[in-house]
């Protein structure tokens, strides 16, 4: 078996959580969804992200009791293990391909207006194949190394930008809604589940449960709370009415500064950090779903499985510019829906954990 | 390019890498595994010398060619009046004087009755060599390589063996100052050509009884000689016999030196960053060992190997630690500054003017714009071309010798620039971004890594005057990830940061001295930081 | 298939290069503005920046016009009628004729994709009296090495002097797509502005703030500032009104009023901002809490004892407030933004959706209490 997992440590493993809970959590969102019933999506966040470290922190026990380093291990030993897998794989690729269309709208809106989204794509796909070719040790490394870059321009973006936030644009708070809030939350479940989920897919690769786990917490947590702010900072910039007809309010934050700047204006080499960003979480999601199936489905080489699923996923995300507004719609509806494929499959794979000697028991 | 594609396209093939921080393969690899076929592929092994001292001058004869080859001498006399003896050595290499007065004075003096003739190497060796280093062998590779490399060779009639005797007195370079790696403050000296003498440089740094030099053959026909110099029991010795495997693989018939054995020996042969260090210092090659790293130096070549490396190796001076903490700081921070200037200013330029004008000032605009007024070229041809230009008269003022040189880089940067703005070849805007790039190369100490961020550079130009701050975001991800998964002799290139290892914090930025007694973490090594 | 796969993977690199102009092949806007056109609906002008114009200066501005029926018609036929391709990243000012604000015209000129011009999203926007040509040319100055360092400066004229509003067209069209709050933007024009009428009336100021040296024959200023009822402009409050408003609005820093005393003084007062506002909002009626102080500048002047000063000089702003909010309800433009406390007060979107704010607007009772700080001998903003 090729699966170039590799072995990487703690702070690698959670850096790329982090990153990937980061943007999974502010640029996969729909925000005309997304603030239909008012300037919430940070409380969506925060749900969310808790939910996620709920589903993370059971199936870590359900390993624990069972044996086992990484999903593939539970899923294995489950007689429909094909049926299992397969939402968990769709769910990660679809989870991967949210930041990436969001960029994509990005770019080809307001940075390269006279190009085609193709050309853009084109430029991705390069990237993403090596990304998830090289492995999860490279993936991870990577993050570690862009981990620091990537905190100062979230941080510097977020605080270049204090001087346009209003803490009445975040009103009013739908709080006498939480049916809306909860939908909501479960949309944002599989951005927020996913960089766990990838994790527990690679978890061989952190050698230790224990150091998985840590990872996981630490990364989501973290992510989770970098997502949360940054969401109620964009809540401060924009009322959600302005939020509902925005398709990248990020970008829109990020150039909301005033023009007089005498020295260069940053944000679109901040746009495009972000994007490496995004491609890396895209990347790490792409991997981890190749890793799920191809030990899942006996495929002994894991590259070019990832190779096929990069190539769908870039595929599908043109399919949303060039094809009918039914494709279109019908991937909005999966993003929306999305939730389903990790809230069916999850309960049936950690359903009656079967207790190990307590000798065995590695902690 | 073969093994490149496989890698990237052979499907299936296990995961296959010296790793030494985390993934630890079963069993150590072996020793000397491939020292005889090799030998025997190339014809290295030429059996032992003959009893008849007749034979083995008529061996000596035909395997030197002596007809044509003047250069041999082989030197017949009569050990003690009554034994016929034959001295080999070769002219210039060996020292005469040596020979004449430590050899064949006590040969014809010694009395060898009731000796038997077998043991007349042992007897001559005992009673009359007044030599310092001797060595008795029945080899005729030990005996060639002895005589090439100046030694010379005592052969006996009636004796299967021969007494090889150091009489090397060949000419040298005397110990000079680094011509590479100056420093303001630190030691002066650098490595010579000598093998004995940079030893001798490195022990006298290491005074220490675990410091081990290595002898070993380098491989090839040539007889090539290299050091492993490292300290036992403080090195990996998994790291240590993946070098000795690696080091018996070479097999070349071409003149070794410390670049090409890096490129015999490494991992990635196409990634432009080296893996291995090459400097000119022996007080920075002691630091290294002393860090758990291995030192090869190599018959001839003026420059000793360090390896595992990292990025942060590549990027350090050997002065840095003689700074003080907040001084060396900054200049650490003004290095990094300059080698990320240099790698990435002039894509960034081209980005911002041909893709994303707006991120201009309008006052940065106005002068670029300005400067640009007459210019014909368009502006990525202008940025490739003054870069090829300043790595003309870079490699100008480097092959020419002396003043000549330091005129070619003035008469380069100063009447050339001006000639071309002048003739509206380029604008003085890029005249200044390429001439903030060369600066900011030359910042980066070592030279192999300068070169490396010249081609990440060009590469970078070239997709961001395709396709702006997208080509860079996507050039820039696959280069850092290309490097994330290279190792350097199984230490991956970013340790101690990813991963992160324990260290002392002298890679980034400068941390206060302390002391310490322990080894850099990133190799494994065997007396570690706790 | 692995060498096709690597073709592939080549081409890819090679088959898309994004499109891409040099830096010397634009013409860069500094300001756009737009008014009532005479043969269309609207007439653009743009304030051009050509670098390497002449000599001496480096840079030359041109003024040039278009008439169009949208701002993308308008991009269009100016591209076509310049040279250079026009680029207006870095404009900085959006100006919008009077006549056009008046009936709420200029909203649909604007809905343009934020994109395809590559305008600044949060330009600088002001009210201008037109024609839009003459303020633009006002601004042009051959005595001014930089035209962007004025128009800083003019952005700096709010934050100093509180005189006029600094606001930007993300704020703007906030303002307009959402009921919180009615926009104010700067009111600019070109030697005769001061004759408009303010919209409260009463006492005439004794000075013009914001004035912008110009050394040319056309003299742009900017002071007070446009408010508006939605997307309509209802009125102009002049530099001291102005002021007032971004008191209660939380914008005002620092200002300078002068004032004649009943005892037939007179006294000029620094005043900074000690404190945020505090409103209170409950039904109906609101409360608003402004924290002052004022720093007398010639206290030679000044007869009157200190506690009657500090006690007169609240009570003026008190009185001076609720009389600019009365002029703004009736007018229906809530500049001071109570809505912003209204939509608090609701815990889902729908109910405030469903909120009539400018009917409650109409009705508000506002209470103004200035708690102030004086002190004297200070020299002046």
């Amino acid at each position: 078996m090729n699966l170039r997992i590799g072995a990487f440590g703690r702070q690698e493993s959670a850096a790329m959580v982090l990153i990937a809970a980061f943007f999974g959590g502010c640029f996969g969102m729909d925000s005309c969804v997304l603030h239909e019933h008012g300037n919430a999506s940070w409380i969506v966040q925060i749900i969310a992200t808790v939910q996620a470290l709920l589903l993370f922190e059971g199936t870590v026990w359900v390993l624990r009791v069972r044996g086992g380093n990484d999903l593939s291990a539970l899923i294995g030993k489950s007689r429909f293990k094909k049926t299992l897998a397969a939402p968990l794989i769709l769910a990660l690729a679809l989870a991967a391909m949210q930041p990436l269309e969001q960029f994509l709208f990005t770019m080809t809106q307001y940075v390269f207006t006279d190009s085609k989204q193709v050309t853009a794509c084109l430029y991705l796909l390069p990237s993403l194949f090596l990304l998830t070719a090289l492995g999860a040790e490279t993936l991870v490394r990577t993050a570690r190394i862009l981990l620091p870059i990537m905190l100062l321009s979230i941080i510097a973006a977020l605080l270049s930008g204090i001087g346009q936030y209003h803490l009445y644009r975040i009103h009013p708070i739908p709080l006498r809604d939480p049916f809306g809030i909860f939908s909501l939350a479960g949309a944002a479940q599989v951005r927020a589940a996913a960089p766990l989920i990838a994790l527990l897919c690679i978890g061989e690769g952190t050698q230790d449960r224990m150091a998985m786990r840590s990872a996981g917490r630490i990364g989501a947590i973290a992510g989770g709370l970098l997502a949360t702010a940054s969401l109620f900072a964009l809540s401060m910039t924009f009322t959600y009415t302005q939020l509902q007809d925005m398709p990248s309010p990020f970008y829109r934050m990020l150039v909301e500064v005033r023009a007089e700047n005498p020295t260069l204006r940053l944000d679109r080499a901040v746009l495009f950090l972000w994007l490496g960003g995004a491609i890396l979480t895209a990347a790490f999601y792409l991997y981890a779903a190749s890793v799920l199936f191809a030990k899942t489905f006996g495929v002994r080489d894991v590259r070019p499985v990832a190779l096929c699923l990069s190539g769908i996923a870039i595929t599908l995300i043109l399919v949303l510019y060039y094809n009918s507004e039914t494709t279109a719609m019908i991937l909005k509806m999966l993003y929306r829906y999305a939730w389903v494929l990790i809230s069916v499959p999850f309960p049936l794979i950690l359903l009656k954990p079967k207790r190990r000697k307590p000798c065995a028991a590695s902690y | 390019m073969k093994h490149a594609f496989r890698t990237l396209f052979a499907f299936d093939q296990p995961y296959r890498q010296f790793e030494l921080l985390e993934t630890e393969p079963k069993g150590t690899p072996p020793f000397f595994t491939r020292r005889k076929e090799r030998r025997a592929k190339i014809g290295h092994a030429h059996g032992t010398i003959e009893k008849q001292l007749t034979a083995n001058r008529k061996w000596l004869m035909e395997r030197f060619h002596t007809e044509i080859n003047t250069d041999v001498i082989l030197r017949s006399f009569k050990l003690g009046g009554t034994v016929d003896a034959l001295a080999v050595s070769m002219n210039g290499m060996a020292d005469d004087a040596k020979i004449a007065d430590f050899i064949l004075r006590p040969a014809f003096r010694v009395s060898v009755d009731g000796v038997s003739s077998g043991d007349l190497p042992a007897y001559f060796c005992e009673h009359a060599l007044s030599m310092h280093e001797t060595e008795m062998t029945d080899a005729w590779d030990a005996i060639v390589s002895a005589v090439t490399e100046g030694r010379t060779a005592i052969l006996f009639d009636g004796a299967k063996e021969a007494i090889l005797c150091d009489t090397r007195g060949f000419v040298s370079r005397p110990v000079g100052e680094p011509e590479n790696e100056m420093t303001i403050m630190g030691p002066k000296e650098a490595f010579t050509e000598n093998i004995r003498t940079n030893v001798t440089l490195l022990r006298r740094i290491l005074k220490r009884p675990d410091f081990v030099c290595e002898f070993r053959d380098a491989g090839g026909t040539n007889g090539t000689k290299l050091v492993l110099a490292y300290l036992d029991g403080t090195v990996n010795p998994r790291l240590l016999s993946e070098v000795k495997r690696r080091l018996d693989t070479v097999s070349t018939d071409m003149r070794l030196t410390v670049g090409r054995l890096e490129q015999l020996i490494e991992d990635y042969s196409y990634l432009p960053l080296p893996q291995m260090l090459k400097t000119e210092r022996p007080d920075r090659a002691a630091s290294a060992v002393l860090d758990g790293r291995i030192a090869i130096l190599v018959e001839g070549c003026p420059q000793a190997g360090v390896l595992p490396i990292t990025i942060g190796t590549l990027l350090m001076s050997g002065e840095d630690l003689d700074m003080r903490q907040p001084v060396g700081t900054i200049v650490l921070a003004i290095r990094m500054v300059g080698a990320l200037l240099s790698t990435y200013l002039p894509a960034y330029f081209l980005a911002l003017a041909l893709h994303h004008p707006g991120q201009l000032s309008g006052e940065i605009l106005e002068t670029v714009v300005a400067s640009r007024a007459m210019v014909f070229l368009p502006l990525w041809m202008e940025m490739i071309f003054l870069l090829l230009v300043f790595q003309l008269v870079r490699e100008a003022g480097l092959r020419v010798p002396g003043s000549i040189g330091h005129a070619i880089g003035i008469i380069g940067g100063l009447l050339l620039g001006q000639a071309a703005v002048s003739a509206n070849i380029v604008s003085t805007v890029v005249l200044i971004i390429v001439a903030l790039t060369g600066l900011g190369n030359f910042a980066i100490p070592d030279y192999s890594a300068q070169v490396a961020a010249s081609y990440y550079r060009v590469l970078l130009c070239i997709a961001a005057a395709l396709a702006g701050l997208l080509g860079i975001t996507v050039a820039g991800l696959c280069v850092t990830a290309v490097m994330c998964s290279a190792k350097s002799f199984g230490v991956p290139f970013f340790a101690p940061f990813s991963p992160v290892t324990r260290h002392a914090g002298h890679l980034l930025f400068r941390s206060r001295i302390r002391n310490r007694a322990d080894a850099a973490d990133l190799s494994n090594p065997k007396r570690r930081r706790t | 298939m692995r060498r096709i796969l690597l073709i592939l993977l080549c081409c890819m690199f090679f088959c898309g290069c994004m499109q891409s102009k040099n830096i010397d092949e634009y013409a860069y806007v500094l300001n756009v503005g737009v008014e009532r056109g005479t043969t269309m609906p609207y007439l653009v002008t743009a304030l051009i920046s050509v670098p390497g114009g002449t000599e001496d200066t480096k840079v030359e501005n041109r003024v040039v016009t278009a008439e169009a029926r949208s701002f993308s018609e308008a991009y269009e036929t100016l591209n076509a009628m310049y040279p250079s391709r026009l680029s207006f990243a870095r404009a900085s000012l959006l100006a919008i004729g009077e006549d056009l604000c008046a009936d709420g015209a200029q909203t649909g000129f604007f809905d343009f994709a934020l994109g395809k011009p590559d305008l600044w999203p949060n330009l600088r926007t002001v009210v201008v009296k037109p024609p839009v040509r003459d303020v633009f040319e006002g601004l042009i100055s051959e005595a001014d090495p930089s035209l962007r360092k004025i128009k800083t400066a003019a952005g700096d004229l709010s934050d100093e002097s509180g005189l006029t509003a600094d606001t930007g067209y993300s704020t703007y069209t906030e303002a307009i797509g959402d009921k919180r709050f009615d926009a104010m933007l700067a009111y600019a024009g070109v030697n005769e502005y001061g004759l408009t009428p303010d919209l409260v009336g009463g006492e005439a100021y004794p000075y013009v703030g914001g004035s912008l040296l110009v050394e040319s024959t056309l003299k742009t200023s900017i002071a007070g500032s446009a408010v508006f009822d939605g997307d309509r402009m209802v009125g102009i409050l002049d530099g001291r009104h102005t002021m007032e408003v971004l008191m209660v609005t939380g914008a005002f820093r620092k200002g300078e009023m002068h004032y004649t005393l009943p005892d037939g003084g007179t006294l000029r007062a620094a005043l900074y901002r000690m404190r945020a506002p505090k409103i209170r909002l409950k039904n109906g009626e609101a409360t608003v809490r402004l924290y002052l102080k004022a720093d007398v500048i010639e206290p030679e002047t000044v007869l009157m004892e200190r506690n009657a000063l500090k006690a007169y000089l609240a009570n003026r702003l008190e009185t001076e407030l609720s009389a600019v909010l009365a002029a703004l309800q009736s007018v229906n433009s809530d500049a001071m933004g109570f809505g912003r406390f209204r939509a608090a007060q609701f815990r889902s979107a729908s109910g405030w959706e469903a909120c009539n704010w400018k009917a409650e607007y109409k009705t508000l009772r506002v209470t103004f209490s200035v708690t102030l700080m004086l002190s004297y001998g200070v020299k002046g903003v």
